[in-house]
């Protein structure tokens, strides 16, 4: 459950992320940039958590999470970003995911808070 | 009331006036007359010349710009001088009997100008013949020696030292062949002129020619059997003779009638009918089923029929091109028999020029609209997918690195105990924020340049050429600032352009040069690479676009392998 994927498309943020998630008991076990890369790793990492950008180029977080989902039911994804989640409503409600970080709160005791 | 219609009027009463008088002369010579009742003579002897006056106006009010009117008129006033001629005294009869025989030669000359065509080379040979024919019968009533069986002809005013019966005789035999010779030319004209009328023009002359025939057998009728007519009212051919004004009449009216439907042409065609319905209405109008619409088209600079296919415009047919300026807008193509009546014609291309011109600036506003309103959506969509770009920008760009450095923080805080690896944290910091400050400069440079604002549009291109990848000259020939919104669409000219010159061209090195004179800005960017821009493409349209918000014009000139020119012009005071 403490090995971590961070699938997010701008290497700054994941840079940081990554070392604030370590830094307080996570092991991140690797970084993706979009889909494609993000199915690779998890089938390569077998991480217990995915940290999942909804913004990402081409299919977004929501189809990833699908993707994601079909292939390893018991994955845990939470999905993060730097909008609400009021801003994506229904559409995160009905998501296959475990719960949403706001990446202002971004901080490993959210994301256990998330996983939980 | 116009001096014209009054004088018209003055004629109508003094024509009625003479009519009657005419009538009562007449009958009050005949009194003494015998073997000729005066009651019988009375009625005939108003009516006749009634019926050429009151035909005479009518047909002169109809058709003020035509003689036919003024001619029958004048038939009428003529009319009574022959009977007049028994009152007078022997050299004013001969007066008179030469003035009433003046009557047959108006009367030839009404038929052929009717309703209102010159005299053609035949016609006036025929006139001729008539007054020759006129002249010889006056000379031989003159030499006539006065006899029993005319009590009362007129003296010889000649010497009458021979007897000049023969000599009369003989000229009078000559009268009748060289009137039959005029009849016959003139019947010849007739037919012509019948033959080559357009159907409009057949109505007119209908009426004319069946009054002026049934006279013509009637008169030979009656010459046959020994009756020769001298215009004495009360005989059958008087009355024949009294008909003819009717068929002029009826047949100016029936001019005029195809004058008014050229009224109800212009009605219709201010409905700006569709080509086929156009030529239609003209075809009906002119009584011309043959008749084409020839429409011109300025970009191929050639004839299309209705429905687009080429047309030959062939000489051999009735021809009018009818213009706007100096550009033709079309042609009409008609039987040459529609030439015989060339006031209708005019009047009838007159309606369809302006139909045309109608129509022809209702498609191009049409179009202009339609432009507008693409070129609106164009502008407002341009406008959206700007600012999804700039949103996009911002949260890809700006947003993520600062909310990257916001964790960074948050594990220097963390860090508080290793000022080694806070150190090296913080400068890792420092460089990231670097790097978002300059992202955002340049986020905002892309929305709007604040040089260009601040200094203006010269400054702004230097900026430009300044970041250019290849060597870019500026020749700016204005040395004061232009109207923002002329500055803002003139740099984005400039940048669009040499951005495509940087992607597209593969040039070597670019220009830039702006002039502002008699009252238009122009900015013009080429360069030296491969040409063959595409003038669709969507920055080229949406540059266009802003171009033409302003008013103004953009021309791109980018024959392959040869530079690419855009040009753009505002006007601008």
């Amino acid at each position: 459950v403490r090995r971590v994927l961070i699938v997010d498309d701008h290497a700054g943020f994941r840079r940081f992320a990554r070392r604030l998630l370590q830094a307080e008991g996570f092991d991140v076990v690797g970084e993706a940039s979009d889909e494609a890369s993000a199915v690779a790793a998890v089938g390569r990492l077998r991480p217990g958590v995915v940290l999942l950008d909804v913004l990402l180029p081409g299919p977004d977080g929501f189809a990833v999470a699908e993707r994601l989902r079909a292939l390893h039911p018991e994955l845990t994804i939470v999905l993060t970003s730097s909008r609400t989640a009021e801003e994506f409503g229904a559409r995160l409600r009905a998501a296959p995911v475990a719960g949403f970080v706001h990446k202002d709160d971004l901080s490993a005791a959210a994301l256990a808070r998330a996983v939980e | 009331m116009s001096v014209r219609a009054s004088l018209r009027w003055w004629w109508a009463g003094l024509a009625v006036s003479a009519a009657i008088l005419s009538g009562l002369w007449i009958a009050e010579i005949t009194v003494d007359l015998p073997r000729v009742d005066s009651l019988q003579q009375l009625i005939p002897g108003t009516i006749i010349p009634a019926a050429w006056m009151i035909a005479g106006l009518v047909a002169w009010r109809a058709r003020p710009e035509s003689k036919t009117g003024v001619l029958l008129v004048l038939i009428g006033c003529l009319y009574p001088a022959n009977p007049l001629s028994y009152l007078a005294g022997d050299h004013a009869q001969w007066a008179f009997l030469m003035f009433g025989s003046l009557n047959d030669v108006l009367l030839f000359w009404a038929v052929l100008t009717f309703p209102g065509v010159p005299l053609t080379r035949a016609g006036r040979v025929a006139v001729s013949l008539t007054t020759l024919a006129v002249l010889v019968g006056a000379a031989s009533t003159g030499v006539k020696p006065r006899s029993d069986r005319c009590p009362v002809c007129p003296a010889n005013p000649l010497p009458t030292a021979m007897d000049t019966r023969e000599l009369s005789d003989a000229l009078w035999s000559l009268t009748e062949p060289i009137m039959a010779v005029a009849a016959a030319v003139t019947a010849a004209v007739l037919i012509q002129r019948w033959r080559t009328a357009s159907p409009p023009a057949r109505r007119a002359l209908a009426p004319m020619l069946w009054g002026t025939f049934q006279f013509a057998l009637v008169h030979v009728y009656a010459s046959l059997s020994g009756n020769v007519f001298d215009g004495r009212p009360g005989t059958i051919t008087s009355y024949s003779f009294g008909l003819v004004p009717v068929g002029f009449m009826i047949g100016m009216l029936r001019t005029r009638q195809h004058h008014a439907v050229v009224a109800d042409l212009v009605v219709e065609l201010g409905s700006a009918p569709e080509p086929g319905r156009l030529e239609h209405l003209l075809a009906r109008t002119l009584g011309d089923p043959s008749l084409q619409v020839a429409f011109w088209l300025p970009d191929r600079q050639t004839y299309v029929d209705k429905d687009g296919s080429p047309v030959e415009v062939d000489a051999r047919r009735g021809v009018s091109v009818l213009r706007q300026g100096d550009e033709p807008l079309a042609a009409l193509l008609y039987d040459p028999a529609l030439l015989e009546d060339p006031k209708l014609l005019g009047a009838v291309a007159a309606a369809a020029r302006l139909a045309l011109e109608n129509s022809r600036l209702q498609a191009d506003l049409r179009a202009r609209l339609h432009e507008i309103r693409e070129s609106r959506v164009r502008l407002v969509t341009a406008t959206d997918d700007e600012r999804r770009r700039i949103e996009r920008n911002l949260h890809d760009g700006a947003q993520q690195t600062l909310l990257g450095l916001r964790l960074a923080v948050r594990l220097a805080r963390n860090q508080a105990a290793d000022p080694q690896a806070l150190d090296a944290l913080l400068a890792e910091i420092d460089s990231e924020l670097q790097a978002a400050v300059e992202e955002l400069r340049t986020l905002a440079r892309g929305v709007h340049p604040p040089v260009l604002s601040d200094e203006g549009l010269e400054p702004a291109l230097a900026e430009l050429a300044r970041r250019a990848a290849i060597p870019t000259r500026i020749m700016c020939a204005c040395g004061h600032r232009l109207p923002p919104a002329v500055e803002t669409a003139a740099y984005y000219v400039a940048s669009e352009a040499l951005a495509n010159v940087l992607k597209h061209a593969h040039a070597t090195r670019a220009e830039i040069a702006v002039a502002h004179t008699d009252g238009r800005a122009m900015i013009e960017v080429s360069d030296d690479g491969l040409g063959g821009a595409d003038p669709l493409g969507a920055g080229l349209r949406g540059l266009q676009d802003r171009v033409e918000a302003l008013d103004g014009t953009l021309r791109i000139d980018s024959p392959a392998r040869s530079g690419t020119r855009v040009r753009a012009e505002f006007p601008c005071a």
